[in-house]
């Protein structure tokens, strides 16, 4: 047990002085104990590190995490103009589940980031569950599209993201790609050139009608003219 | 006398209504995470494991002829999904050990109704419906099987 009386008590000792004759004013001479032992004196010295050293330690790991969150949170903000930028930020915060001191606020912001992200992902894995349906539909041109329409950062595993650059940069799905758009282009023209020859038609139609209906005109004013002669 | 599930209902409203601060429901939601407790590893198995979930949330139900009791656990990974922890234990203060008929008889809208989805991911969401739809998905087998 702790104590800072060595395990005597002064009592004790005032009676081992009185019964060897050591009195002041026929009391006993109280002893000249010292206030703690040199192994109290060690303890306190270490509770006091202890306490020192944890609050110092707290401080530290509060002041990493601080800088930490704030390192992810540059990332995160940035990554709202710069899409690339969410990848970074995700792995910011999930290095953060290491640090020693978390505030409920760090907390709920993490959370709801990565929460961001996760929703990010899953919008993207959408589209690739989208592309990879075409490519088993042997659509690549449709593949190709939904890969190519997607503006958003690249949040795919490793396997999947594999897939969607082989969409992406396939020279086969390109040369399809670029055959389908040329039978687009060729088909617009040739609609083009029947739709402007429909309407030459069509102009020449309308101006023999009007022909014709000004040469009746004509031929009943000449009668009109006769009769009345 | 056990509270029953409108009375269970009634508080958890009153909760969200006390709610103040955006920040209110997601600290209500980090304390329900962190005071739910785990579940034997052992129960974790593939069939218990809540489809639509981000994380991989386990719903163990048991079923002692008149009450289910649930055991709720999500794990997710590396990451520390406390949101999603906290959404099964809300859910499970008011559906645990409770009749299938109780169960059976809360508004499935509920959990909107008092906010719950305001500003919550949809990735969080659409698991969260997928728990419900699990906990009715229970309470009607149980349901049928005490009515035998």
């Amino acid at each position: 047990m702790f104590s800072f009386l060595n395990g005597k008590s002064p009592f004790d000792e005032a009676e081992e002085k009185l019964e060897a004759g050591e009195t002041i004013n026929g009391r006993p001479k109280l002893p000249q104990a010292p206030i703690m032992g040199w192994q109290d004196g060690v303890f306190l010295l270490v509770l006091v590190g202890l306490i020192v050293g944890g609050y110092y330690y707290y401080q530290y790991a509060k002041q990493k995490s601080a800088d930490a969150f704030a390192q992810c949170d540059v990332l995160f903000v940035a990554a709202e103009t710069d899409a690339t930028k969410y990848a970074e930020a995700e792995s910011c915060y999930n290095e953060t589940w290491d640090l020693g001191f978390v505030s409920d606020t760090m907390e709920i912001l993490r959370q709801n980031r990565l929460g961001a992200i996760e929703d990010l992902r899953n919008q993207q894995k959408d589209l690739y569950a989208e592309a990879m349906g075409a490519m088993a539909a042997r659509d690549t041109v449709a593949a190709f599209n939904v890969v190519k329409d997607y503006k958003g950062p690249m949040l795919l595993s490793q396997g999947d993201r594999k897939d969607w650059n082989n969409i992406a940069e396939n020279e086969a799905i390109k040369a399809s790609v670029a055959a389908a758009a040329a039978r687009a282009d060729s088909i617009a023209r040739e609609k083009a050139i029947a739709d402007s020859l429909a309407q030459v038609a069509a102009e020449l139609r309308a101006k023999a009608v009007a022909d014709s209906i000004e040469k009746a005109n004509k031929k009943l004013a000449r009668k009109k003219r006769k009769k009345a002669q | 006398m056990s509270e029953s599930i409108v009375d269970r209902q009634e508080k958890i409203r009153a909760k969200f209504a006390s709610f103040t601060d955006p920040d209110d429901k997601w600290k209500f939601l980090l304390d329900l995470a962190r005071e739910h407790k785990g579940m034997d590893a052992a129960l974790k198995a593939e069939k218990f494991i809540i489809q639509g979930c981000a994380s991989t949330m386990y719903l163990v139900p048991k079923f002692d002829g008149a009450k289910i009791h649930f055991e709720m656990d999500v794990e997710g990974g590396t990451t520390n999904p406390l949101i999603s922890r906290g959404l099964g234990a809300l859910a499970l203060q008011i559906f645990n050990d409770m009749a299938p008929a109780d169960i059976l008889s809360v508004d499935p809208t509920f959990f909107q109704k008092i906010g719950l989805n305001v500003g919550l991911s949809p990735t969080r969401s659409n698991g969260f419906a997928s728990l419900l739809k699990q906990i009715y998905l229970y309470a009607r087998v149980f349901d049928a099987i005490s009515k035998k």
